[in-house]
């Protein structure tokens, strides 16, 4: 009766502990999880496309017809929603991908060659002593405005961040006895980079990515908003949102609803990242 | 405490070089013809001729480099031929509208970030914690400009509280200047606050689980004491470095917060020289801001080391 007792305390705390660590995870992982099925299945959700214009449904409110209402062009709010959702994550993930890409090779040089390691992070200094917004701002504002020069300016701006773990990373991982054992057994750089340093550092950079994509999904917002990214009629959140900008106080729907879908996007991004912080890696509880 | 701010001082100098360098390979990553475009569409092939002496592209990038450098340690950040004026006398006259503005915004995030960290971290898993924790993490989701409009919406046009937008100057009227600058502190603060909650909560809850605390305690200090005047004190170091960073962020989210509430400063002197492909006022704009960073992040260092004086000797 004892020990049932207390393996009953023992799994409630288990269970407690386990949904305290879980619960951001799971709920920013339900609500990302739908936005990007609305995103994916848009077209199929609303009779509207969001190019489709109509003078006769202008400035219409929400209702059922339209339940996020209409815009100057009678355009269907709902579906713009949706197809900006795509464009969005889209951008979203193509700059993660990029941002890793570049941050790990960077990153991981930095870490392994001691020679090369003040130079290049005084370089990634440099870098990061502009705000990564505004050098995203400034690379897309050069590059001309484009999905892929957003892609590219957002991607190059997140790199030092993720350069910035994998070194940490790397350079830790790099006294331990398990790399001394791989260059004993003549492992050249790239294999002890690539097989043995990488995989042990990786969980860092996953809970990075997954902010990064969060400050990527704003950025790519601002800069639409400012008219440096995808350029309009492109039915981005911010493209929308600087549409809605004119017809604010009579017309407050078009401004509303992709905001919240921003917000929505980015809070279940950020609710995700802290549970897989707190799950993969406590330690960086501090810096994020 | 001298030798150090030398030290920190100097160490500062490259970061500095290499800041300026960017900036200036930046504007050489313009595709085509940068004289023609900055000359703009309508301009003939003399006057075109003429904007590429006069920025000397016509010479080889080395030299270029060269001028943009002496140049800066001079103060002068180029001509502007969109405004017709140097771009040194354009920024100037806009920085004190963004300086102020991120300014507040710094003040308003750093005393609800720091006070929600500080209560959600005394009041650990309570309902407490959890309220402050989401105003955080409503401060770190939110889309700045959107929630600048939404609150023009609600404060200044339904309630009619502030005004929807302009710069009063402080020294014309204190009162209209703090009532201009109120909704767009809070749009611009926003987020920064929401990081230093954050972040305030994860230092102090580590503190508050050091052994001096609970010696504080044991000795029969009050929770008040033994919070502002011990955890708080040793919390504090780590936070102004995130407080530092909030300020360069907040001098960059200025572009497009100034955009929202026609406020003109800095940010929106850029985003017309953006628009109007006015790249050395954009290339000036840039420097400003990286400068401030450094240099923020250069006074965090030496609070630092006055604050805690081992740093000094690390």
């Amino acid at each position: 009766m004892t020990d049932l007792t207390a393996f009953r305390s023992f799994s409630t705390r288990l269970t407690t502990r386990m949904s305290a660590a879980h619960l951001p995870l799971l709920i920013g992982g339900v609500i990302f999880g739908l936005i990007v099925l609305a995103a994916a299945l848009g077209p199929f959700l609303t009779p509207y496309g969001p190019e489709d214009t109509s003078l006769m449904e202008r400035f219409k409110g929400p209702s059922l017809a339209h339940p996020f209402g209409t815009d100057s062009f009678g355009r269907d709010i709902l579906s713009r929603v949706l197809h900006g959702g795509h464009v969005s994550l889209g951008i979203g993930l193509a700059v993660i991908t990029i941002s890793a890409g570049l941050g790990i090779a960077i990153g991981a040089t930095a870490g392994y060659f001691p020679r090369l390691d003040n130079p290049i992070m005084r370089v990634m200094d440099a870098g990061e002593a502009f705000p990564t917004l505004l050098m995203a701002i400034a690379l897309a504002a050069v590059l001309g405005p484009g999905i892929t020069n957003v892609i590219l300016a957002l991607g190059v701006a997140y790199a030092p961040r993720t350069a910035r773990i994998v070194r940490a990373s790397i350079l830790v991982l790099s006294q331990q006895q398990f790399v001394e054992a791989a260059r004993a057994s003549g492992a050249g750089p790239l294999r002890i980079i690539g097989l043995h340093l990488l995989p042990n550092a990786m969980a860092p950079v996953v809970v990075q990515m997954t902010f990064i994509f969060a400050d990527a999904v704003l950025a790519e917002a601002a800069l639409s908003f400012i008219g440096v990214g995808p350029p309009p009629p492109a039915p981005t959140w911010g493209n929308i949102i600087a549409d809605g900008r004119t017809y604010l106080y009579s017309a407050s729907w078009i401004t509303l609803f992709p905001g919240l879908a921003i917000f929505l996007t980015v809070l279940s991004l950020n609710l995700m990242g802290d549970g897989l912080r707190d799950l993969l890696d406590p330690r960086l509880k501090k810096v994020t | 405490m001298s030798r150090y701010i030398l030290k920190r001082l100097l160490s500062a100098i490259p970061v500095l070089l290499l800041v300026s360098i960017a900036a200036f390979v930046l504007i050489q990553l313009v595709p085509g013809d940068a004289a023609a475009i900055i000359a703009g569409p309508d301009a003939s092939n003399d006057e075109v001729e003429f904007v590429r002496r006069q920025l000397g592209l016509d010479r080889p990038w080395p030299l270029r480099l060269q001028d943009w450098i002496f140049g800066l340690a001079q103060g002068d950040l180029g001509y502007s031929y969109i405004l017709n004026r140097p771009v040194t006398e354009a920024i100037l006259e806009r920085l004190p509208v963004t300086l102020s503005l991120a300014g507040l915004s710094i003040i308003f995030a750093t005393v609800l970030g720091v006070a929600l960290g500080v209560l959600a971290a005394v009041f650990h898993r309570s309902w407490i914690d959890a309220l402050a924790m989401t105003v955080a993490l409503f401060g770190v989701s939110v889309p700045n400009f959107w929630f600048g409009l939404i609150a023009i919406l609600i404060f200044a046009v339904g309630l009619g509280w502030f005004p929807p937008g302009g710069y009063v100057s402080p020294t014309e009227s204190f009162t209209g200047w703090l009532s201009a600058m109120a909704l767009p502190a809070l749009t611009l603060g926003t987020a920064s606050m929401g990081q230093i909650s954050r972040f305030s909560r994860s230092v102090m809850l580590e503190q508050l689980g050091q052994d001096y605390v609970r010696t504080a305690r044991a000795k029969g200090l009050g929770q008040g004491n033994v919070i502002g005047r011990h955890a708080l004190k040793n919390a504090m170091i780590p936070i102004l470095t995130v407080i530092g960073i909030s300020f360069s962020l907040t001098m960059a989210g200025a572009i497009i917060v100034e955009s929202v509430f026609s406020l003109n400063g800095l940010g929106r002197l850029m985003l017309h020289g953006i628009q109007r492909r006015d790249y050395p006022v954009l290339q000036g704009g840039m420097l400003v801001i990286a400068f401030s960073f450094v240099i923020i992040n250069l006074l965090v260092d030496i609070l630092y080391s006055w604050l805690d004086p081992r740093v000094r000797y690390d």
